[in-house]
């Protein structure tokens, strides 16, 4: 099938960190990409600059609208192009109704151009009529004198679809469409995709399940370290060609395989963890395990599969109801929030360095040492700025942050210093046991390197470690055992010898590995 | 008298990196001018001993809420009520004077009076204090309502009329002095206690070009706060107290692990949370503080003006606020010094004092005032984005 549009090339930098590294392929009319890959691959992205989020400049490489270059400077533009998308988080207005949602910048009396002007009367009638004509025709099944707020999400997708289509989308890219849907909802998505591809419509599907990917697309395009890495038939692959394709790179470190010593204590035990929301939905079901002194744990999982809530939950500062036990040093965990987890020698590195971890207009001294100042002020809350010194400057070496920034705003560090400055923050504390959600994310590899460096040190001086992260080479660089997770439930628990990325892969997708 | 504004060089220092010294050379310059301008438009009286400590004076009241408004603020919140509290714990404290009796029972009954300011006060930032963290209403509501609160109890308890005049001893709070060889040793002591930290600095190689223009800055305030007050009758009990409290918080938030988590809280409270501070304790604290000192403030301006009316304080809260902004405070929170804040009610008082001087009518002043807070908060931001 010819190409309608066409990438080539594309390369993205962050800072200096590439995200994309040379993407290239094609949609025809009417056909259905899909696009796959691990987190991380790049493929938020990528979407971004096809829809025009980032601008024609900010990256290097082509895209092509029937052979003919095209600049995108806003998504405004990515739309008078054509291209829609449909996010995860969908982009909707919630308190007004559907109809007012479908035509919010249109032109009335309806002329299917675009509107900025906020003055114009609205024709409620009209309106209405439009877009019931609009959902009957797509054979949607979606009220449109209702208020979003009462729609499922799936019918809220499906008002999303309407939108993009009533706007001349030609392309439509749905990012992990059925991330909140039902098997029936699933279905009928399905259909209306099928529907509207026959009316040539192309898509970009994006998504981790991979029974889907084989129902809906025409090929698959599979993304691996921000590169496209190769283009499968759906008819001629199976999964396992696809999950050695996302996972395949070569090991940056052979996997250091520790001599498991009896000897060490247990020191964490967690019992049948579950966790519901404060909305009631479940968030963690029933997962176990242990933790030794000097051991790292790693939890693998796709993006919402409850990684992060795990620690969160185990922190005692994740909202909703937790059930089962959690022991530690043989008694149940005593804290309930951040504070009593801190003293009882639990350390957390979050996450979102920058919304969760560090003050980025603060120095690098008051993010290192915000967290032992108990111990620094001594005497009714007067600190020791010597003893503060004398401590920042011990663990900023250790860490090796350059010791002449110490007064300068964390902000204007490299993420791998800051993320650096967030270890020290938390080594301050003397930890048993250290919980690490993704320490490396946008890093570059130098700094990579160092930090893997750091915690495999951390472990050896007897901390115990567990370590959540997106990418399954830094688990199984690190990690003495792996836990795999997939949708809130622990679905394998492997030691790490010998163990493959395509085996934990299989896990967390829903695979049928048998170890 | 500065203890705020000096000592950047101490090791820790929360202060911007080095390159942007414009932003201290530049207010430095542009309040001096004014000064200057002032200076030779009013034949010789503004830099005169006796005017420059009226100047002291008149800006206690608004630097004392300064003073807690820049915590306040520190911590990305706002109070809007200190004018009203103001006014309510200066009416009671008047109301004790001469209703209650307590104006014949001389010193003993001003501090009485000053007490239940001070409990006035400090009882409203609490509940504000206790709204905001506990209850986790915004600051903004919050404050608003409980500026409507107090202003509605002061009229309540002063059945809306003056309550004058106030007892001797009261007053004296801001008529007397510190007899001037007082006033001479306190001034020495403090102007070389900076210079020595100045040395030190040098010694060290601590410092960096800002830091030395904060030093100039605080060098030149305090020999000029010496030619005023030993030129003119001493020190004014007034100023003096404002100063000490001024002189309280710059320590609070430089060497107490309170003044740590002030920022922190401000800064990314997320991340504070996560990092085991305390925040809804901090803030509600933060809070009580802001209410003590508006308590203060009252006993202050009734002792300025001899007795209290219902509308005292009115936009007080305003006029803190644009001090602590001058003063390149974020209202973002986590940014921010005392030394800051002095600058900005100085440059206020500043204007206030020399634009009488000249003979600028009053509602021209307000315009002029209003387009000089603008302009200081629009080069703040600009020198940063550089």
């Amino acid at each position: 099938m010819e190409n309608w549009i066409t990438v080539s090339n594309i390369q993205k930098q962050f800072d200096g960190v590439p995200a994309l590294r040379g993407v290239s392929f094609g949609v025809g009319l009417g056909e259905c990409v899909a696009l796959v890959g691990e987190n991380g691959a790049g493929k938020s992205t990528l979407m971004k600059i096809l829809s025009g989020v980032w601008p024609h400049g900010s990256f290097s490489g082509q895209i092509l609208l029937d052979g003919a270059e095209l600049k995108l400077c806003s998504p405004l533009d990515g739309r008078k192009a054509g291209i829609s998308i449909i996010h995860q988080e969908l982009c909707l207005f919630p308190q007004l109704t559907v109809a007012e949602n479908l035509f919010l910048t249109e032109e009335f009396p309806y002329t299917g151009r675009p509107s900025q002007r906020l003055f114009s009367p609205v024709r409620w009638a009209q309106l209405r009529e439009h877009a019931a004509h609009l959902l009957g025709n797509l054979g949607f099944d979606v009220p449109c004198d209702v208020r979003i707020d009462t729609l499922s999400v799936a019918q809220r997708q499906l008002v999303e679809i309407a939108r993009a289509f009533h706007q001349n989308a030609r392309l439509l890219i749905l990012d992990e469409p059925t991330s909140a849907l039902s098997d029936s909802e699933v279905k009928n998505l399905f259909t209306v995709i099928n529907r509207m591809r026959q009316s040539g419509m192309s898509f970009i599907y994006i998504s981790h399940k991979l029974d889907e990917v084989f129902t809906l697309a025409d090929r698959i395009v599979i993304l691996r370290d921000g590169t496209s890495v190769s283009e499968l038939d759906p008819k001629t692959t199976n999964r396992d060609e696809i999950v050695h394709h996302m996972v395949g790179r070569p090991l940056g470190q052979t996997a250091v395989v520790k001599t498991a010593d009896a000897n060490r204590s247990k020191i964490l035990e967690v019992k049948r963890l579950s966790h519901r929301s404060p909305y009631g939905e479940p968030l963690l079901k029933d997962i176990s395990f242990s933790l030794s002194q000097g051991e790292i744990l790693g939890i693998a999982g796709l993006m919402g599969s409850g990684r992060s809530e795990l620690l969160r939950s185990l922190l005692g500062i994740l909202p909703g109801n937790r059930s089962g036990e959690i022991e530690y040093d043989g008694h149940a965990a005593p804290w309930t929030d951040m504070r009593g987890a801190m003293d009882h020698g639990i350390a957390f590195v979050p996450e979102d360095r920058k919304k969760d971890g560090l003050f980025l207009d603060l120095s690098i001294r008051f993010n290192t040492s915000i967290g032992i100042l108990d111990r620094l002020s001594p005497k009714m809350g007067w600190l020791r700025l010597n003893s503060e010194n004398e401590e920042v400057t011990r663990l900023c070496k250790a860490m090796g942050v350059k010791l002449s920034h110490l007064d300068r705003a964390v902000r204007t560090l490299s993420g791998g210093n800051q993320q650096k400055v967030l270890l020290a923050k938390m080594v301050a504390l003397s930890p048993r046991v250290l919980l690490l959600d993704e320490p490396t994310r946008g890093i570059d590899i130098g700094a990579k390197e160092e930090i893997y460096e750091i915690i495999r040190k951390l472990a050896d001086c007897g901390i115990a470690i567990i370590l959540v992260s997106s990418e399954l080479p830094e688990i199984l660089a690190l990690a003495d055992r792996v836990l795999v997770l997939r949708e809130g439930e622990a679905v394998g628990e492997l030691p790490n010898v010998n163990l493959s990325q395509e085996q934990v892969m299989n896990f967390a997708a829903g695979g049928t590995y048998v170890s | 008298m500065s203890v705020s504004v000096s000592s950047p060089a101490l090791p820790i220092n929360l202060l911007r990196p080095a390159k942007d010294w414009a932003r201290f050379v530049i207010p430095l310059a542009v309040i001096l001018t004014f000064a200057i301008l002032f200076h030779l438009l009013s034949e010789g009286i503004f830099f005169s001993p006796r005017n420059l400590s009226n100047l002291s004076r008149q800006v206690c009241v608004n630097l004392t809420l300064a003073v807690g408004m820049t915590l306040v603020i520190l911590t990305s919140g706002i109070d809007l009520s200190v004018g009203s509290v103001l006014a309510l714990s200066g009416m009671l404290a008047a109301i004790t004077q001469v209703h209650g009796g307590l104006s014949h029972w001389g010193t003993f009954g001003a501090i009485l009076s000053f007490l239940i300011a001070l409990l006035v006060g400090s009882s409203a930032g609490g509940f504000t204090g206790y709204a905001v963290s506990r209850l986790k209403i915004t600051p903004f509501i919050v404050s608003l309502g409980m500026m409507v609160i107090c202003r509605g109890l002061t009229l309540i308890v002063s059945s809306a009329q003056a309550v004058a005049p106030i007892g001797d001893s009261l007053s004296s709070v801001s008529s007397d002095y510190l007899p001037v060889t007082a006033s001479r040793i306190c001034l020495t002591i403090v102007l070389a206690a900076t210079i020595a930290s100045f040395v030190y600095a040098l010694y060290h190689r601590k410092f960096t070009v800002e830091s030395l223009v904060a030093y100039i800055g605080a060098l030149l305030f305090l020999s000029l706060s010496y030619f005023a007050f030993v030129g003119y009758r001493g020190i004014p009990y007034i100023a003096f107290i404002a100063a000490l409290c001024a002189g309280a918080a710059s320590l609070v938030l430089r060497y107490t692990r309170f003044g740590r988590f002030i920022y922190a809280v401000g800064s990314n409270r997320e991340a504070a949370e996560l990092s085991g501070v305390p925040v809804a304790k901090t803030l509600g604290l933060t809070y009580l503080i802001m209410g003590s000192l508006a308590g203060l403030a009252g006993v202050m301006d009734v002792a300025r003006v001899n007795g209290a009316v219902p509308s005292a304080g009115e936009l007080a809260e305003l006029d803190a606020i644009a001090a602590v902004v001058i003063g390149g405070t974020s209202l973002m929170g986590g940014i921010g010094t005392i030394g800051g804040t002095l600058f900005g009610v100085l440059m206020m008082g500043v204007l206030n004092n020399g634009m009488s001087l000249i003979g600028i009518n009053e509602h021209y002043q307000k315009v002029f005032k209003g387009i000089v807070i603008i302009l200081a908060v629009y080069l703040d931001l600009r020198s940063k984005k550089k």
